[in-house]
């Protein structure tokens, strides 16, 4: 047993927290949700200091990190409100790519990595909401491609694509290039980032174009899942640390009744109980980033029901001990609570979660 | 459930009030009423005038100052009604903060002259409490109104803020403090102003909702004469206090909940849960809302004791702070457990507008962050609950 983060942990987190703080404007990111901008703050600065390869081994160019430190740097993502399809390239491309068809995907592999590639998945939705599955034919010896996809995120930056279909009911894993694929419809989430619902009409695909095999597809997809779903953790309780951090400063600063409102008794209590509820969460979700695999589905359901009802819970005690500048756009603390709201439901909700648990 | 409580005669008002509102609130109206759009605004205007001529601004006044003359159980309705219509037009800062002040502490003069402006719904109030550096310590106000005897006018200078409405307001009430060098409490007055007069400048704030519906109110050199003052010079603290109590009732927190509650029954029996059942036939749902029901109606009954207490006495009580945590603890509970049903769908801005239900119940949920803070925030009334209603230590 060993909570401690280690010094290479530690100078990862640095590292991670030099690159996105300086780049994070919660005045932009109120923009982007007035505007529809294309704000994405973090992401080209990740690409360019080579973050792409995190998870990638060394022999094909990347840092060999384990999932737990990749999850660490998500929680400093979320800390800083970032955006962009981080996690789409880190799980469901680099990883998965590499762990069960590195040969077939080396060139690929390479590419996300150097930032020639970009990943994007809609997987979130069609797992959790078990539709829109594209069907594969064969015509003459030839497979085609036909279906639509809806709410895929950060589409007009990637390259590729990587999704669930079925051949003859069975389900499959195919990556196909984005170039030849039309938007149907543009929608925004609450924090004003570019989902697209888009059709795939009759594209020529090959082997080429699927993940695994016929035996090992049901565990690809629990592998992406499982893996998705802590990031996603890690990014909403690096999200609630800001929110902790952002309201401790202010109670701190903030006087009535000639004292800092950080002395009433009452206060600490509130803010004690926040900081209790994140950090449980926190060591939860650190501890199940070290021990994932395809296999434990209830581990990662756990995670996404705790994560849920927790952070939930922070985003509105944090208002209230803010009082009126907290209800404030430019302030910027809703920008945290959409954040939190929003992915209450990404990735399956706690009921969805609860049915996995209890099965 | 508590229609038991009222007399066939405000039942039959209930009724009448909600065929006005039938005519006048566009159909389907199902819009939280914001007065800072331009399209709720006339509409505001245009019910405030339908409500006057029927001397039902303010039901429970006296007919002398336009009112109703009718029991206090009419101004309940009126509000309860009004938020659950989701109507503009309702102008609480007039007919639940200051016109009851002006009632208790006013001149002939001022009562004669304030309320029936305000019955007649040609006019639209707001409230210069806080300040910056002074929000749940009312009492630190540095907004100085200094007093000059030969002319018998103050000269107001300072900032308000959190303001709302003040963009749209023509009157204001505003605590000042008129003694140079007095501490807390003492050397404070409670003055009404006219927003047209100089020196008067309002900067809208947006908020978590992206509406501009508060404002910072920066005071240069305003001058207003000594018949503004409402009770006594230096002495305003009291009055302020007061108008505190008429205030915090949450009445408005109950209507918009019930409402929201309502229309998610409604939802639930219109949209599945799965393939074999709609939400509505789920065991969950039906104890969750039954719980929820249950909170809401000892809320209510809260709200409707603490402003019938206010009616019938004088004395300082707990009712009304106990009620408004009630009331708008329930409402966000609802809210809650609507955002719940609706699950991923409120991840979302407009993606369906023909489906403002989603959007509404999220951008409520939102607004509604700030039942917990204004009128005095659910700690302080907690603090008051324990201190002035139980007697414990300070
Ligand atoms: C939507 C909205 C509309 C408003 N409209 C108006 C208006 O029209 N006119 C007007 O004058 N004002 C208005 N206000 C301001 C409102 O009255 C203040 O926000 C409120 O009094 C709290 O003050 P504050 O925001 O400065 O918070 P603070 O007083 O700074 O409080 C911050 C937090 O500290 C807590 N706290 C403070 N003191 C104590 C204590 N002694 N013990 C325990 N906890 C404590 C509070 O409960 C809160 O959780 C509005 C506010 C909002 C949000």
């Amino acid at each position: 047993m060993n909570f401690n983060i280690n010094e290479t942990q530690s100078m990862l987190i640095s590292s991670a927290k030099e690159v996105l703080s300086n780049k994070y404007d919660l005045k932009l990111i109120n923009k982007r949700i007035d505007t529809k901008s294309n704000y994405l703050p973090g992401w080209k600065e990740l690409q360019e200091q080579g973050f792409m390869g995190m998870l990638a081994k060394e022999s094909i160019g990347g840092y060999g990190l384990s999932f737990h430190e990749f999850s660490l740097i998500m929680e400093v993502w979320g800390t800083y409100l970032c955006s962009g399809p981080i996690i789409e390239n880190s799980i469901a491309g680099v990883l998965t790519l590499q762990k069960y068809n590195e040969s077939k995907f080396s060139d690929i592999l390479k590419k996300i990595i150097r930032n020639q590639y970009v990943i994007t998945t809609p997987l979130s939705n069609q797992f959790y909401k078990k539709g829109n599955i594209p069907e594969i034919k064969k015509i003459k010896n030839k497979m085609y491609i036909s279906g639509s996809l809806s709410k895929v995120p950060f589409f007009e930056l990637s390259t590729h694509i990587i999704f669930i279909a079925k051949q003859n009911n069975n389900p499959k894993i195919i990556i196909l290039p984005t170039n030849k694929i039309n938007i149907e419809k543009v929608i925004f989430d609450l924090l004003g980032n570019k989902l697209v619902n888009i059709y795939i009409e009759n594209n020529n695909i090959s082997d080429d174009n699927f993940i695994g095999n016929d035996n090992n597809t049901h565990e690809i997809i629990d592998f992406m899942m499982n893996h998705m779903i802590i990031s996603k953790c890690s990014e909403m309780i690096g999200a609630s640390e800001a929110v902790l951090n952002k309201t401790i400063d202010y109670i701190k600063n903030r006087e009535q009744f000639g004292r800092s409102l950080a002395s009433f008794q009452s206060i600490q209590h509130k803010i004690s109980e926040i900081f209790t509820l994140i950090s449980e969460t926190k060591e939860l979700s650190r501890y199940l980033s070290k021990k994932i695999n395809s296999n434990q589905k209830k581990y990662s359901s756990l995670l996404k029901i705790k994560c849920n009802e927790s952070l939930n819970k922070i985003i509105w005690d944090a208002h209230q001990l803010h009082g009126a500048i907290g209800f404030t756009w430019d302030y910027g603390l809703h920008l945290y609570t959409r954040k939190i709201l929003m992915n209450k439901s990404v990735l399956g909700d706690t009921e969805f979660h609860s049915k996995i648990l209890l099965s | 459930m508590l229609d038991t409580m009222f007399s066939e005669d405000d039942v039959i008002f209930k009724k009448e009030l909600n065929s006005l509102l039938d005519k006048l609130l566009p159909i389907n109206w199902d819009h939280y009423p914001d007065e800072t759009d331009d399209f709720h605004w006339e509409l505001s205007k245009k019910i405030k005038l339908s409500l006057s001529i029927n001397n039902w601004i303010a039901p429970s006044w006296p007919k002398e100052y336009g009112g109703g003359g009718k029991e206090v159980t009419k101004a309940i309705i009126l509000s309860e009604t009004m938020a659950y219509r989701m109507s503009p037009g309702n102008d609480r800062f007039a007919t639940r903060m200051i016109g009851p002040t002006i009632l208790k502490y006013g001149t002939s003069l001022q009562k004669k002259k304030i309320l029936s402006e305000i019955t007649s719904g040609k006019v639209q109030w707001c409230q210069g409490y806080s300040e910056p550096n002074s929000g749940s310590d009312l009492a630190s106000i540095t907004t100085k109104g200094d007093y000059n005897e030969e002319t018998e006018t103050i000269t107001i200078n300072g900032t308000k803020i959190w303001t709302t409405l003040a963009n749209r307001a023509n009157r204001m009430f505003i605590l000042v403090r008129s003694l140079p060098g007095s501490k807390r409490h003492q050397g404070l007055t409670f003055v009404v102003l006219d927003m047209n007069n100089k020196g008067i400048t309002v900067n809208p704030i947006k908020n978590i909702a992206g509406k501009f519906s508060f404002n910072e109110v920066v005071l240069k050199d305003v001058k207003i004469s000594s018949e503004n003052i409402i009770g006594k010079l230096h002495e305003g603290w009291k009055i302020a206090l007061d108008l505190l109590n008429f205030e915090r009732s949450g009445i408005d927190y109950i209507g918009w909940a019930e409402r929201c509650l309502d229309d998610l029954i409604s939802y639930s029996k219109k949209n599945r849960l799965n393939k074999y059942e709609m939400i509505f036939d789920s065991g969950t749902f039906k104890k969750s809302v039954a719980i929820l029901k249950a909170d809401l109606e000892s809320a209510k009954i809260m709200t409707y004791k603490a402003i019938w207490k206010k009616s019938v006495s004088d004395d300082i009580h707990m009712e009304p702070s106990m009620s408004k945590i009630l009331a708008t603890e329930i409402n966000n509970k609802v809210h809650d457990y609507a955002l719940e049903i609706l699950k991923d769908k409120i991840g979302f801005i407009d993606e369906d507008p023909q489906n403002n239900f989603v959007q509404r119940i999220l951008n409520h949920r939102l607004f509604f962050v700030s039942g917990g803070i204004l009128a005095g925030t659910n700690e302080i009334q907690k603090n008051i609950i324990a201190q002035r209603g139980l007697g414990l230590p300070k």
